[in-house]
């Protein structure tokens, strides 16, 4: 993903779908990979940088003998999502204001 | 089998670039992974994320490419983001994405080519005259690009932030698919043309010949796949980290290959002498050498070709399975692996007389199985 926007674009929709409910990597990489074409190996600095700017933590779960490590949108992840979604509705008008204007 | 266990251990093995604390985590995350999706055995992870080596390779350069230099500013990111996207779709993709590199000349005639490139991949096609066309990722530059001496010269060099990729993105209805450019140098040359020496070096592009005679042969790779079809040539040399090497038909005095985790496959290859060397890749011979030798921490090997002198096969943990002459004398010697002859267990060791080649087998913990014609 040398694509210049792939990580704020990835950011978003982690956190759009943390807001909904947490989620464990596998669980959270399928729900992404339903939207975003990410590699398998994309998810996992994206879920670490976003912890680091403290927008998301973790906690772990025991299930079926192993932990399931969890993710959880904090306060401010739920805030840098809001600004996420204006900026994204700006996005979306223009988008479809271009596809309109096609033949 | 090997097990999700070693998969583990050598992708481990592999980030030895990071802390002992983020490969920790790394693999925390990864086994987690593999066990919700049910990835249970080393074929079934190397299926679904790639060899150990490529799949280490990718994780931390992308780490890499994502460590914040402090605490992200998430607003920021936000609006670049979401702007470079705007940009690229409203002004011709020149905030978000720099149109590839792209271009051709003719060249004066040349007999040996020498290529480094980054991700391009690198081809060969038959035409009326010397020529040469590229495709290269915004971010790659071209820092020679001549003939001198009889020889090609063409060598670029990555710029800062990467050379490019693509991304798909599907938000409810709208589908969007942005830079599908392939990224490649082609050169042209015509049929007949008595070629010398031809190297290519790559980081992750692949390189493809057809249906030429050359006099020596190198190509070398990080990631890069090489294919080779119907190639004449007295020497031929290919090293790779986790590119695989695929020959058919090929006829040469000398072959030698080298790998971490690319797979080695030879297919109607002959040759007076061959040399495998791989850690985790799988060899694969079929064809007549006079002297072959293949060696494998934990690859496969596998084994349909003749040898007229000797052949020896070595692993740590890989399985040998060889497919040999009736008549060959055989040597064969396992740590702790099975040995089979025809279906029959025949222990640790077996020694066999015959006449030639002499066929010598080693193997720590892997089997070998052997059986005759």
């Amino acid at each position: 993903m040398g694509f210049q926007i792939g990580g704020a674009i990835l950011d978003f929709v982690v956190l759009a779908v943390l807001r909904r409910k947490d989620a464990y990597g596998y669980q959270l990489t399928q729900e992404v990979r339903g939207m975003l074409d990410v590699s398998e190996t994309s998810l996992y600095p994206a879920l670490k940088r976003l912890q680091k700017g403290g927008l998301l933590t973790t906690y772990d779960q025991p299930w079926q003998g192993r932990n399931r490590r969890y993710y959880h949108l904090t306060e401010q992840g739920r805030a840098v999502l809001a600004q996420y979604q204006r900026e994204w509705h700006v996005f979306e008008h223009q988008l479809d204001d271009l596809l309109e204007e096609q033949p | 089998m090997k097990t999700a266990e070693q998969y583990f251990q050598e992708l481990a093995a592999c980030l030895g670039g990071l802390t002992d604390a983020e490969r920790g985590s790394v693999l925390d995350y990864y086994r987690e992974y593999a066990a919700e999706a049910g990835l249970d055995d080393y074929d079934r992870l190397v299926s679904h994320f790639g060899p150990p080596q490529g799949f280490a390779e990718q994780l931390t350069g992308e780490l890499a490419a994502h460590r914040p230099a402090s605490a992200p500013a998430a607003d920021d990111t936000v609006r670049t983001g979401i702007r470079g996207l705007l940009d690229s779709l409203f002004a011709g993709g020149s905030a978000g994405q720099t149109p590839p590199r792209q271009g051709g000349q003719t060249l004066e005639p040349f007999s040996g080519v020498d290529i480094h490139v980054v991700s391009a991949d690198v081809r060969f096609e038959e035409g009326e005259t010397f020529a040469l066309r590229y495709c290269l990722p915004a971010r790659e530059y071209i820092e020679r690009c001549e003939v001198t001496g009889g020889i090609l010269h063409f060598v670029t060099r990555a710029g800062r932030g990467g050379t490019g990729g693509s991304v798909h993105l599907h938000f409810g209805s709208v589908n969007i698919n942005l830079n599908t450019a392939e990224y490649a140098v082609i050169v042209t040359i015509p049929r007949g043309a008595q070629l010398g020496d031809f190297s290519v070096a790559t980081v992750s592009g692949n390189c493809k010949l057809c249906d030429r005679t050359v006099a020596g042969l190198r190509f070398s790779s990080t990631s890069g796949d090489l294919t080779l079809t119907c190639v004449d040539c007295d020497a031929a040399s290919f090293t790779t980290v986790s590119g695989d090497v695929s020959v058919h038909t090929l006829g040469c005095d000398t072959l030698t290959a080298g790998t971490t985790s690319g797979e080695i496959r030879l297919e109607d290859v002959s040759a007076n002498r061959i040399d495998c060397r791989t850690v985790s890749g799988d060899v694969r011979f079929d064809g007549d050498a006079d002297r072959f030798r293949a060696k494998t921490v934990s690859g496969d090997c596998e084994c349909l070709g003749s040898t007229a002198v000797s052949a020896e096969w070595e692993t740590v943990s890989g399985d040998l399975d060889i497919r040999t002459a009736g008549g060959a004398a055989i040597a064969a010697s396992s740590v702790s692996g099975e040995i089979g002859l025809d279906g029959a267990g025949m222990g640790r060791r077996l020694a066999r007389p015959g006449g030639a080649p002499a066929l010598t087998l080693r193997s720590t913990s892997g089997d070998i199985t052997i059986a005759t014609q």
